[in-house]
């Protein structure tokens, strides 16, 4: 799977901007709900409301520098791959064990570019658990199996 | 004289096998990642950091710390074949390092690169060990305010100083301050931003975090990004390697004064090896008689500022093991590791742990001294390095911080914290966001918060008490320029570019 390259606009800066800010204002209001307290007893609210603050008024100073710098090209289709493979990873781990968690990570991984075949992956996969046996859990008695709960 | 049976007793804990070889593993990795561009020593110290809790607290701060200053070593390799930093302290490298391949001088290049690393890195570890105690007892005196103000003059500086936007930088800044807050206060027991999860109640924790921000995001980010180019195929022997007499005698005094300008530029909060490197290339220029020659393959634009990087790194360890306060994110990761470790750095580490301080010091040492030997004879074998295909270096790394942040908790939720944060920085990375400064605010932000409010309950809500100190009236002064600095000068910029248009 080859992707295009997406370029990153002025009004991609903007909108990203803009979710810094409500991170912000997310931040202050719950602030304010824990109870910022009084001076000389600072309560737990008091810092993350002073946080959420300056952190609004930075993503506005952000949004101000929005459109200054060269456009970023960049694939997003890595992501759409990548992070699945880790999920589903971790998905395995507990039910199904190393080999079999680590066979679909290391398949799924591939499928990010033509270099990487299915069958290298599996014997890539094949190889990672079994390193990862010997390393992890023979070695630092790691609290995962090879098979998981399945055998 | 106590100096002296310091080091000896250092020594000790430094020259038992089992240190000896985790100082190696740790070094070898660390070159390993250096040489590769894209992977930082930070993604490779949070993915070894669950590995040192099978280990004596000593030996693990030996591992991470030499996968740090490892990499500074391995960095240049790539600066010099590829011109692409493999850090971005060996960014001042590319600029005389690659015009020296080109002309075929890569093997010179990298010889004398590898000597004033070593110089540097011994100017570093002295430097340290003279104003270690002096210092400790120096911040012994230092009460909540004096923390305070210290601590925020670590974050506003290595927010602002960084390359890029300062703005950007000290947004992530306040927004790592805010993952800090995730989790139970202290004083008041009170939940904070746990959104519900039970996992988060003790924090967000910081292998899953780091490993997120720094392993997975810069994975993607790799993947992302156009492909580089494949190094050039040669072959390296260390006797066509030695560099003339006089690239040699050249190189001598710009090591010298990279090592000093390192050391003391490291040891300041907030800077790091990348600026350390840049303002010894940049003296080096002012001073040579021949300023003409920088840029086009002076042997002098390279010594100084690998000297200056590797006396930067070990310096770095001065603020962060001496006073508690670190100067960078690595210096944050390293501070957490050792909380995490139960140790707790500042100004008692000396006298309570003194095995620990002076073993970890003297395993400096054991480990410049290693990576001479393991970077001059095997240069080939590190050149090859970079011919790894990264369609399979990828999944490999993957695959391994997949095993490194479960295996903190035997806990799940922390791969999805991982996914979160590697998609957040990825995303971050997109706009141009820099990400080390979250790891930073993250990791001092329970401190800063305690301190603030310390502060203010002894005085009684007296916000005068934070200007009460010398110390802290120059740390807060600082904090102010820092932020007003860059503020006059990007005004001064638009206005130049504005009359020039």
């Amino acid at each position: 799977m080859d992707g295009k390259y997406v370029t990153i606009g002025k009004k991609a800066e903007l909108v990203f901007g803009l979710f810094i800010f409500a991170l912000g204002l997310i931040c202050a209001i719950y602030g304010w709900k824990y109870g910022p307290g009084q001076l000389n007893d600072i309560g737990p609210g008091a810092f993350p409301l002073g946080l959420g603050v300056a952190l609004m008024i930075l993503s506005v100073l952000c949004m101000a520098e929005a459109g200054h710098e060269w456009p970023l090209s960049r694939k997003l289709s890595p992501l759409a791959i990548y992070l699945p493979a880790i999920v589903i990873w971790a998905l395995l781990i507990e039910s199904a064990g190393l080999l079999l968690a680590t066979l679909a990570l290391i398949v799924v991984c591939s499928f990010v570019d033509d270099k990487l075949s299915v069958f290298k992956a599996i014997i890539l996969g094949l190889v990672l658990a079994a390193v990862g046996y010997v390393v992890f859990i023979l070695g630092f008695g790691l609290p995962f199996t090879l098979t998981g709960r399945m055998l | 004289m106590s100096v002296v049976n310091d080091l000896a007793l250092g020594f000790q804990v430094a020259l038992t096998w089992q240190a000896i070889l985790i100082c190696f593993g740790g070094v070898l990795l660390g070159t390993f990642v250096g040489v590769l561009p894209g992977i930082g020593a930070l993604a490779a110290i949070s993915l070894c950091l669950p590995l040192t809790y099978y280990m004596l607290p000593v030996h693990g701060l030996i591992l991470l710390a030499g996968i740090f200053y490892g990499a500074q070593y391995g960095s240049s390799t790539s600066s010099i074949l590829l011109n692409i930093p493999g850090t971005p302290s060996a960014a001042a490298t590319c600029l005389d390092g690659n015009p020296m391949a080109r002309q075929g001088r890569a093997g010179q290049a990298m010889f004398i690169v590898t000597l004033s690393s070593y110089f540097g890195g011994m100017v570093g570890i002295i430097l340290l060990v003279a104003f270690a105690v002096p210092l400790a007892r120096f911040a012994l005196t230092f009460g909540a305010p004096e923390y305070f103000a210290f601590m925020l003059l670590g974050l506003v500086a290595a927010s602002t100083a960084a390359p890029g936007s300062a703005v950007k930088g000290l947004a992530m800044m306040v927004l790592g301050l805010v993952f800090g807050v995730v989790g139970t206060d202290v004083t008041s027991g009170t939940y904070r931003f746990t959104l519900g999860f039970i996992e988060l109640t003790d924090g967000i924790n910081l292998v899953a975090m780091s490993m997120g921000l720094f392993g997975i995001a810069e994975v993607l980010s790799n993947l992302a990004a156009p492909p580089a180019a494949p190094p050039p195929k040669k072959s390296y022997r260390l006797r066509d390697m030695l560099p003339s007499r006089s690239e040699a005698r050249r190189s001598v005094r710009p090591a010298i004064r990279g090592s000093l300008i390192g050391s003391w530029i490291g040891a300041l909060p907030g800077t790091g090896p990348a600026i350390a490197a840049f303002v010894a290339y940049a003296t080096e220029k002012r001073v040579s008689k021949t300023p003409e020659i920088f840029g086009t393959g002076a042997p002098e634009g390279i010594a100084a500022p690998e000297a200056a990087n590797n006396a930067a790194v070990q310096a770095a360890f001065i603020p962060t093991l001496c006073i508690g306060i670190p100067g960078d994110a690595v210096m944050a990761f390293m501070l957490g590791a050792m909380i995490i470790h139960g140790i707790v750095p500042g100004p008692n580490l000396i006298s309570q742990q003194p095995e620990l301080f002076w073993g970890l010091v003297a395993s400096f040492w054991v480990g410049n001294l290693l990576l001479l030997l393991l970077t001059l004879p095997m240069i080939g074998l590190w050149v090859r390095v970079l011919a790894i295909p990264r369609h399979i270096l990828y999944p490999v790394i993957i695959f391994l911080i997949c095993v490194g942040v479960f295996s903190v908790n035997s806990n799940v939720f922390d791969v999805y914290v991982a996914v979160a944060f590697g998609l957040f920085g990825f995303i971050l990375t997109l706009f141009r966001f820099p990400v080390a400064p979250i790891l930073l605010g993250y990791i001092l932000g329970p401190l800063v918060e305690e301190n603030f409010r310390r502060t203010l309950f002894i005085s009684d809500g007296d916000f005068m008490a934070f200007v009460s100190s010398p110390v802290s009236i120059i740390c807060l002064a600082l904090v102010v320029l820092a932020l007003v600095g860059p503020l006059v000068l990007a005004i001064k910029r638009r206005r130049l570019t504005t009359v020039s248009s």
